[in-house]
């Protein structure tokens, strides 16, 4: 038999990481990676059988080397080596830039997807364009797995996606045998591909008991899984599942709806009250988080005063008594008002309460704008306001207006701030970011608008500003004050004072993802 | 001349409330005066409108100085038009009468906006409000009857939200915009004390505040009375009023159940006023009155005052505060003495010609109506103590002393303040 190390491709992953793709019929082969004078052992081993080795043993394998874990190993002046025992393969510079778009184009099946599983299973990452797309439409030229067959039974029950690119899925998957390995997926959008964190076995479905003559039924073959590409989906993003095993198929694929964010949401709370663990709980509201927060610089930018003030209103009162509101505003100012409602539509009360406050003010209010999300900062060059409406009744609105040497004022109903030992403005800050009381800010309105250009993580705006303000803080670049709080009665109408499951709404959601985020961080 | 234009949420020509009615008598006699008066009132909502006004009308002229506007349905709650096209036509309606003083009695149908507006457009014109009753603090009708049946003694943003289910803010947010509004008046007038009170309570600043009666006329000399019409009368009992919850209607014939069951040895009857036996059983269909109880519908209001003659005690029973009934007023024309609710308005007008018992109590007013029964001589010891009302002529004058105008030619005044409301239209 011959014993000897086949190695089909090898190439670079990272700057440091190296993956080799080959057979070898050794159940254990002590494959080893040698750089210069360094040998580094794979920090992961996948075997999988291979159909043109015509036998059912696993004897393909992909091995993963971290370069990074020997001192000298990731210097890449040395030549490299795959050896196993005595016998060792010579692996040329190109081949590690090379390889992988030889692995897509003529790589077996089995190794294919074996790679494409381990990038599901975030064991390395994705491939850059060109690469990635040939990647996708090869997976999507394999055949396709059924949702049923002899090994598996699997189903989809919602499977969402938002317009920035947050989503999750849950269903339900039953082997025929209780297998170590677990199913993986992806998901496949716009010539990309996303890893999904999918947490099989994970959610209670006594439901499935009907399938535990043919498959290993469990009582908890429920899965849930999140994710978040790292762009926008333009096209229609799919969900591809793979069970374990079948690495000549591609899984089974199947369309995300398409829906607004709420939804996911929505998802999210629902599938985590059904996971008994909340440290899974929260990874799956984490996972379909940004890794990171897109941060837009804090534009220092000085408003046209002379410019109309832009009003970006959260109204969250009755429609029609935005008209007092806006009176509120119009009465502490000499310049005409733009009004961008944070609303979905302009219903007629909100439009006769528009009309009302014009009538009724010195200067022009006119609407400039209505939508969920901030207008685009073309077009606004004077100062900005971003307010609640409960906020804007509570406060006096000229504390908003009075001249800044910073780029942002934000003045918070901070309950503790009036209490005699609550003055102290670290904590004042601190209360800011973790107890996110309401508030208002006040700034040029390119600084205020810019970071909405950005996909964003949260649901609400004022989330979005909240983290504004605390980059500004921390830039210097706001100020922060503390207004009485006393007597302060929230609003609760509008969209973003709307329930998504009990007792947790699109704030405290919000709150929730501003967490997670910063423990990231 | 100065030009004194009344306004009223509604009008007594399609409906005889209160407030509208002593709009409407005040109109009369300035009109009697030769005062050059004008009346603007309202219909309630579009039900209303549908019946009397014909597409594209908006308003109805009974004289060339008695307009009714057409209503397009107002939420009590905010007090302001829904539609702005609304509030722009009444205000360049009352804009245009070019008044020199706006007396409104309630602002429901008007709207807070309209006020606002009006006062920026016509700084110089003295207004004046009379509150009716309460629903500047209260969004339950005005009435401080908390939703559960209890009285509410006073307003607060989240007793009011617990109340009537809404979030405090939405109270914190009307009453603002009420007591804003308030603040435009040069005048503000009560027909109570008791009412006058509950504003101050409130926040309305005491003082600002001045208490004047409802007028009502009274031509009709009151009854003769002899030994024999006292005994008569001493045995006759009424109710005038509507079959609305508050009226305390179930107390009254709860009272009449409890002395059915031991009944005085001489007669006893009690007429009710206002109300038909369906209205009654369709509000109360658990309750069956005695047959010594007799509904006898409805009646003409001018009639009001000598029925009431015809009987020896008037009960008013009310369950709510009640503010300046007129009901009141008019057994105090027909000299004719009160059972009533120890409470509010109540007790405040029928004080030392009434009796009093504890509201809602149907044990005390049955105990109360007997302790009178067939008793002549304190019938007539009540009939003593009462006062006539003050008649139109004595309201104008009270009128003209507090609103500060000159004797009884209504002049000019520097007015309270010279507000800036912006463009106004």
């Amino acid at each position: 038999m011959d014993l000897k190390l086949h190695l089909d491709f090898c190439f670079s992953i990272s700057a440091d990481k190296v993956l080799a793709a080959g057979w070898s019929p050794r159940p254990q082969p002590e494959i080893v990676l040698h750089v210069g004078h360094v040998s580094v052992l794979p920090v992961l081993m996948r075997r999988f059988p291979r159909r043109d080795l015509r036998s059912l043993s696993p004897m393909g394998f992909l091995a993963l080397f971290d370069l990074s874990e020997e001192p000298g190993a990731n210097d890449p002046s040395e030549d490299l080596f795959l050896g196993m025992g005595k016998e060792y393969v010579p692996i040329a510079n190109d081949r590690l830039a090379s390889d992988l778009a030889r692995l897509v184009e003529i790589g077996v099946d089995e190794a294919f997807f074996a790679y494409v599983r381990m990038i599901a299973r975030r064991e390395i990452t994705g491939p850059a364009q060109p690469t990635a797309r040939k990647v996708v439409n090869r997976i999507l030229a394999a055949p396709r797995l059924e949702r049923e067959s002899q090994d598996h039974v699997l189903g989809i029950d919602r499977a969402l996606i938002g317009p920035d690119g947050q989503g999750a899925a849950t269903g339900w998957f039953l082997g025929a045998t209780r297998q170590a390995e677990t199913m993986t997926a992806l998901v496949i959008c716009d010539g990309c591909i996303t890893p999904v964190d999918l947490m099989q076995a994970s959610l209670p479905r006594p439901d499935l008991a009907a399938y535990a003559p043919r498959y290993a039924f469990s009582g908890r073959d429920g899965w849930a899984a999140s994710f978040r590409l790292p762009q926008a989906p333009k096209a229609q993003p799919r969900l591809l599942l793979m069970p374990p095993g079948h690495l000549d198929h591609s899984g089974h694929l199947a369309p995300l709806d398409m829906v607004e964010p709420a939804k996911v949401a929505r998802l999210i709370l629902e599938t985590g009250q059904g996971l008994e663990d909340q440290a899974l709980a929260r990874r799956l509201h984490r996972k379909a988080l940004p890794a990171e927060l897109p941060v837009a610089p804090v534009l220092n930018l000085a408003a046209d005063r002379e410019a109309p003030v832009l009003l970006v209103l959260d109204h969250d009162l009755n429609d029609i008594d935005l008209r007092d509101v806006l009176r509120r505003v119009t009465a502490v100012l000499d310049r005409p008002l733009a009004v961008h409602l944070l609303r979905p539509a302009l219903t007629p009360a909100l439009d006769h309460a528009l009309a009302g406050a014009s009538r009724e003010a010195a200067a022009a209010v006119t609407l400039a704008g209505c939508a969920l999300t901030p207008p685009e900062p073309a077009g606004h060059k004077g100062l900005a306001i971003f307010a609640r409406s409960s906020v804007l009744f509570h406060l006096d609105p000229e504390i908003l207006l009075e001249p800044l040497d910073k780029t942002l004022l934000i003045v918070t109903l901070d309950p503790v701030a009036a209490l005699p030992g609550g003055g102290d403005e670290a904590a004042l800050r601190r209360r800011f970011a973790a107890d996110r009381p309401p508030f208002a800010c006040c700034g040029s309105a390119p600084a205020l608008l810019a970071s909405f250009a950005l996909p964003s993580a949260y649901l609400t705006p004022e989330a979005g500003w909240r983290a504004l303000a605390l980059r500004a803080l921390a830039q210097d670049e706001a100020r922060l004050i503390a207004a009485p709080a006393q007597g302060f009665l929230a609003g609760n109408r509008g969209p973003f004072c709307q329930s998504l499951i009990e007792s947790v709404g699109w704030h405290d959601f919000d709150a929730r993802s501003a967490l997670l985020l910063t423990e990231a961080a | 001349m100065t030009r004194i234009v009344i306004v009223s949420h509604s009008h007594p020509a399609l409906r005889y409330g209160g407030g509208e009615v002593a709009a409407y008598r005040q109109f009369q006699h300035l009109l009697s005066q030769d005062k050059d008066a004008w009346f603007v009132g309202s219909t309630i909502g579009p039900e209303d409108a549908a019946r009397f006004f014909g597409p594209g009308q908006r308003l109805l002229s009974f004289s060339e100085r008695d307009f009714c506007l057409r209503g397009m349905g107002m939420d009590s709650f905010s007090m302001e038009h829904p539609r702005i096209e609304d509030e722009d036509w009444i205000l360049d309606f009352l804009f245009s009468l070019q008044g020199d003083i706006y007396h409104f009695h309630h602002f429901w149908n008007i709207g807070a906006g309209t006020i606002r507006r009006l006062r920026g457009l016509r700084p110089e014109a003295q207004m004046i409000c009379t509150l009716h009753e309460m629903t500047a603090i209260c969004a339950n009708h005005g009435q401080m009857l908390k939703t559960s049946g209890e009285l509410c003694h006073a307003a607060s943003d989240v007793a009011c939200a617990a109340c009537l289910n809404r979030p405090p803010v939405d109270f914190a947010l009307r009453r603002s915009r009420m007591a804003e509004m308030l603040d435009l008046f040069d005048v503000l007038l009560s027909p109570s004390r008791f009412l006058a009170d509950r504003f101050e309570a409130w926040g309305i600043p005491p003082g600002r505040i001045s208490v004047i009666e409802n007028g009502l006329d009274h031509l009709e000399p009151r009854p003769e009375t002899t030994p024999e019409s006292l005994l008569y009368r001493s045995r006759r009992f009424a109710f005038f009023g509507q079959a609305t919850p508050t009226k305390g209607l179930n107390v009254l014939v709860r009272a009449a159940e409890l002395i059915e069951a031991a009944p005085p040895a001489n007669p006893i009857t009690l007429e009710l006023y206002g109300v038909t036996a369906e209205a009654f059983a369709a509000l109360w269909p658990g309750l069956k009155p005695p047959e010594w109880m007799q509904f006898r519908g409805r009646y003409r209001p001018q009639d009001c005052v000598s029925i009431m003659g015809r009987f020896g005690w008037i009960i008013i029973p009310s369950i709510w505060w009640e503010n300046s009934p007129v009901v009141i007023q008019e057994a105090r024309a027909a000299g004719t003495p009160m059972i009533a609710s120890d409470i509010g308005g109540m007790a405040e007008k029928t004080e030392g010609w009434g009796i009093q018992f504890p509201v809602g109590d149907p044990a005390a007013l049955a105990a109360t109506i007997l302790s009178v029964h067939d008793r002549p001589e304190i019938l007539a010891e009540h009939i003593a103590r009462i006062e006539p009302p003050l008649d139109m002529a004595g309201f104008d004058a009270e009128w003209h002393r507090l609103c500060g105008h000159r004797s009884s030619a209504p002049a000019l005044f520097a007015p309270k303040r010279q507000l800036h409301h912006g463009k106004g239209k």
